[in-house]
């Protein structure tokens, strides 16, 4: 309470600082008034009276001053007149104010966004409060990898586990969503079926309605979901009468039992939550594979969890071998570990060290332009020490100037930072994620960038306010600018602009480094024409019809007649690779070419396809045969390898008739032999001239029928196969066989979905064009304001050598000589940074051939020759300015 | 016996004396000075500037407030008067200045 009467009256005392300072006068006035009349009476003389009252009184001024101090005010008012004169004298010194602001803010705005985008990938985590009982389950597979669980193994694990209170299974998928009867207001959600508890584990209460209880997934009870705040502003525009109504999920009718609010979307970025009991699903090798996570029961370790479920998994793997290959530990780990993953942490710290990397070269550049400017401020700095200003008041001054201009810098470095974080969200909305890619200016950035604006004012301009501090105001006053000069740190500005050059050479590299892929995308081209090709990856273990290769079969069959049935559909068949282009990557054994000694490893992309598949692409094998409908599962074991497969394994030798093994190491697996080669139908990739790389990219393709999948992409031939009808189509017929087969993803066309990568690379390479060209804006500016000051200041020189004789080509070299070496250290100590750099991340460690050094080195090449140029620019522009001084009035003005 | 926080009291003794003064009636700076030099017999005759960064820093803390008064001299002066928070401040500080000043006392007589 007390302290809060105090504020009340000091915050007064602020806004009427004019007057509490006349009343202060005036009282004491009056005081020492009364005391000479006091003394007066006593019997002394007016004059007499009047000194023994100051006597008594002491010193009036001081007094004065000590009075105001005990309002507690004077630091803020010194704080707004320090302010104040800071902006005076960013009007006075216009050119070098703009210089500094551009570069600060520009450092600020780059290390904003880098910061930004940095937290955004570390927290792109969970989007609950999970603590340290909370955990997850996976199948260790090998050392590294982890393997989800299958819903049969989960249903399994709950019956059995003691150690934790309760285990919620998660599968996130893509769904459909639209109101009843309105398919036009479809529009697709990432969302989850888990099992109820999940908002338990996730400890979130909804807006509207209730979350999941153990009812909902009774195979009598009715569909229900949970939307997130977004989908009901999407969908259903906030209206109250959503909760309780029915939407279509898939085709299939929900009731929404439940809005969460906003922001909620665990776990990571979802939008719909449905509930299931994992215990409909398909039984075996095709029960869907899903995210395990548990509470631990109170006082239980992980250890102990982990040593139980040890036990479990022997019994798991002996019980269902067929679907638990070697599979016999489960481990378990803290749940938010599964949000934060090493890669992501990494990129924080490389993007935290950019941001200050490209803080620092802001202040480098910031501080050349405050030198100057308090070199140019020396006469009048002299003139304030021989008033008396003391020492701290001159660090003061040039300390309130530095700070000024950074907190300009940090205000306009904000608004480029919010921009560019526009951008970058715009460009990013490409994917269809909402508030996946969101990114902007929270309370942390904000943070951030003033702490980083302040630190750049206060770091660069420390120096030259020590350096000003020590000032010999009689030499200065005597000498003018000869003196004023000593001020300029000159070893100081050289070393910093050799670093602000190696600084911008590392950046400008990582930017170009940035419009690569985009660059890569465009040498891109298809053999066949993407435009006709659409794609739809489908997910078949959530139906429980389909429980057997034989049952895939026929839902081949099926599709297969529907879609064929559809007018303009040329083809369509099922593939297991990723978008029908990518397969797994596997080991495999070449008959006679892998060495039989366990070490050697081929490898290669396999998938399996349909019949139809060529057809589709409108290929045709290039010799041997295509896989056809007689490459049962009881016909021997066939592939196709394409072409790039045969020309690394085989290349003098015909490849049809030869014969290999996936997963090498096995004598039990079977010989699969190859009966054709066909063409690729990927791009024909510019890496593919590396060996290594182009086994990661050749192609084994099997029958579907003797190696299927259950998550297979239908590929689907048609003029125009972007056209609504085909997708509908696909949709339709799903819906009529396999209701509970979910569509994952967007069905898009390959042109379409090479168009999404595209654009991403568009986006990569904008940033990239827009960060190098700010790091060379800053460069160039900080470069030609240090040259600028340093030609200004040798005027006279240059007026008396004009006047001598020299010409302007003599008085360019002299400008120009003490800065090349400069320059050209810089760019020398910036090739140990760009290798450092592609060290960091990786680069140097994928490139093995000599074309790909000289590439890089072709590169570092050109960046620094556009810096060379651009600060041979910067150098000789002030230089050419010094060779127009008229001699007369340069002398004449000293 | 234990006097514990009260290292602070000399110093604040000036804020004392004039808390009490005012707790007579509202008086103006000189008038405060000059009835601190009578009742003391003079002892306590500093230098009466002291007295109004004092003034001020109590105001300050609200426990005095000024008024504008014109009293027998036509121009108006300033003049102080104790508030409710200065009368429970001074009442909290003299039990305890008394407090400080018998523990003084002890150690003088028996040390």
């Amino acid at each position: 309470m007390r302290r809060i009467r105090e504020a009340i009256q000091q915050i007064t005392a602020l806004f009427r600082n004019a007057e509490l300072t006349t009343e202060i006068d005036t009282e004491i006035e009056q005081h020492l008034e009364l005391m000479t009349a006091d003394f007066i009476a006593e019997g002394l003389s007016p004059e007499d009276a009047r000194r023994a009252a100051r006597m008594k009184f002491g010193n009036p001024a001081l007094i004065k001053e000590d009075s105001r101090d005990s309002w507690g005010t004077r630091a803020i008012l010194d704080s707004l007149r320090n302010l104040r004169f800071g902006l005076r004298l960013c009007a006075r010194y216009p050119s070098s104010s703009i210089l500094a602001v551009t570069v600060l803010s520009l450092g600020v705005a780059l290390a904003s966004m880098m910061f930004s985008l940095s937290i955004k990938l570390l927290n792109d985590s969970s989007g609950a409060a999970l603590d340290e009982r909370d955990v997850h389950i996976a199948w260790a597979v090998g050392p590294e990898r982890r393997a989800a669980i299958n819903s049969r193994d989960f249903i399994h694990l709950q019956d059995e586990v003691q150690s934790m209170e309760y285990l919620v299974g998660i599968r996130s998928l893509d769904f459909w969503l639209h109101l009843p009867a309105q398919p036009e207001t479809g529009r697709q959600y990432r969302g989850v079926m888990a099992t109820p508890n999940l908002f338990r584990i996730a400890n979130a209460k909804p807006i509207r309605g209730r979350v999941f209880t153990a009812q909902d997934v009774r195979p009598s009870a009715e569909r229900v979901m949970i939307i997130s705040d977004a989908v009901w502003s999407d969908i259903f525009s906030r209206d109250e009468a959503a909760l309780g109504s029915i939407a279509m999920v898939d085709g299939q009718d929900h009731r929404i039992i439940g809005i969460m609010p906003a922001g909620f979307a665990f776990p990571g970025e979802r939008q719909l939550w449905i509930p299931t009991g994992w215990d409909n699903a398909t039984p075996g090798t095709f029960a869907p594979s899903i995210s395990v996570a548990g509470r631990l029961k109170p006082g239980v370790s992980r250890e102990q969890a982990q040593a139980e479920l040890q036990t479990i998994a022997a019994n798991l793997a002996d019980a269902f071998p067929e679907a638990n290959p070697e599979r016999r530990r489960l481990l378990v780990t803290p749940y938010r570990d599964q949000f934060i993953d090493d890669d992501a942490v990494t990129q924080l710290i490389l993007g935290v060290i950019g941001a200050i990397v490209v803080l620092s070269l802001s202040c480098a550049n910031a501080f050349n332009i405050i030198m100057a400017r308090t070199a140019i401020r020396s006469h009048e700095l002299a003139v304030r020490c021989s008033l008396g200003a003391k020492r701290s008041h001159v660090i003061t001054q040039v300390m309130v100037d530095g700070v000024t201009l950074s907190m300009v810098g940090t205000a306009v470095g904000l608004a480029l930072a919010a921009w560019g974080l526009h951008f970058i969200t715009e460009n990013l909305r490409i994917f269809g994620m909402p508030g996946l890619h969101t990114f902007r200016l929270d309370p942390a950035v904000l943070f951030f960038a003033v702490g980083a604006g302040l630190s750049a004012g206060i770091v660069s301009s420390i120096i030259p306010a020590w350096r000003a501090s020590q000032i010999d105001s009689f030499a200065i006053l005597k000498d003018g600018s000869k003196s004023a000069s000593s001020i300029f740190v000159g070893m100081l500005a050289r070393i910093m602009v050799v670093a602000q050059v190696a600084f911008s050479a590392v950046l400008i590299y990582l930017s170009l480094l940035l419009l690569g892929p985009a660059t890569f995308l465009d040498s891109l081209s298809m053999p066949y024409d993407p435009g006709s090709v659409l794609v739809a990856e489908v997910e078949l273990g959530t139906d429980p019809q389909i429980d057997s290769p034989e049952k895939i079969d026929q839902f081949y069959h099926r599709l297969h007649q529907r879609l064929n049935a559809v007018p303009g559909v040329r083809a369509m068949a099922l593939s297991s690779a990723k978008y029908g282009l990518f397969g797994r990557l596997r080991p495999i054994e070449i008959e006679g070419v892998t060495a039989d000694d366990g070490i050697s490893v081929h490898q290669s992309m396999v998938s399996s396809v349909t019949p139809d598949y060529l057809e589709v692409y409108g290929l045709r094998p290039l010799s041997g045969r295509m896989l056809n409908a007689f490459d049962t599962g009881d016909s021997p074991a066939v592939c196709v390898v394409d072409a790039r497969f045969a020309a690394i394994f085989f290349p003098r030798k015909n490849s049809v008739g030869q014969r290999l093994r996936v997963d090498r190491g096995d004598d039990k697996t079977d010989w699969i032999t190859i009966v054709g080669v066909v063409p690729s139908v990927k791009p024909d990739l510019p890496v593919a001239t590396d060996e290594t790389l182009g086994q990661v990219i050749s192609e084994v393709i099997r029958p579907y029928a003797q190696a299927p999948s259950s998550m297979p992409t239908i590929v689907l031939a048609a003029p125009d196969a972007s056209a609504f009808q085909y997708r509908q189509a696909i949709r339709d017929s799903l819906r009529e066989f396999y209701p509970q087969v979910r569509i994952r993803g967007d069905m898009l066309t390959t042109e379409q979905r090479l168009d999404i990568v595209a654009r991403f690379g568009e986006a990569i390479a904008s940033t990239g064009r827009w960060f190098g060209g700010s790091i060379f804006l800053t460069s160039i500016i900080g470069l030609y304001s240090v040259v600028s000051f340093t030609t200004a200041r040798r005027r006279q020189e240059f007026g008396i050598r004009l006047a001598m004789g020299a010409g302007g080509w003599d008085i360019l070299k002299s400008v120009v000589r003490p800065w090349a070496p400069m320059i050209g250290a810089g760019l020398l100590l910036g090739a140990p940074g760009v290798l450092g750099l592609l060290a960091l991340i990786g680069v140097l460690e994928s490139t093995s051939t000599a074309s790909g050094f000289l590439e890089i080195a072709a590169l570092f090449i050109a960046v620094t020759g556009a810096i060379f140029i651009a600060s041979f620019i910067a150098v000789v522009v002030p230089a050419w300015q010094a060779t127009k001084i008229d001699p007369i009035a340069a002398i004449r003005a000293e | 016996m234990k006097i514990e926080g009260k290292r602070d009291n000399l110093l604040g003794a000036l804020d004392l004396l004039i808390l009490r003064v005012v707790s007579a009636g509202p008086k103006h700076g000189y008038g405060i000075a000059r009835r601190i030099e009578q009742v003391s017999d003079d002892v306590l005759s500093v230098q009466q500037g002291s007295l109004y960064p004092a003034l001020h820093r109590l105001e300050k803390k609200a426990f005095i407030k000024s008024e504008w008064k014109t009293g027998e001299s036509s121009k108006p002066v300033k003049v102080y008067a104790l508030t409710k928070a200065g009368e429970a401040y001074l009442e909290a500080e003299e039990s305890n200045w008394k407090l400080l000043s018998a523990a003084v006392k002890l150690v003088l007589k028996k040390g």
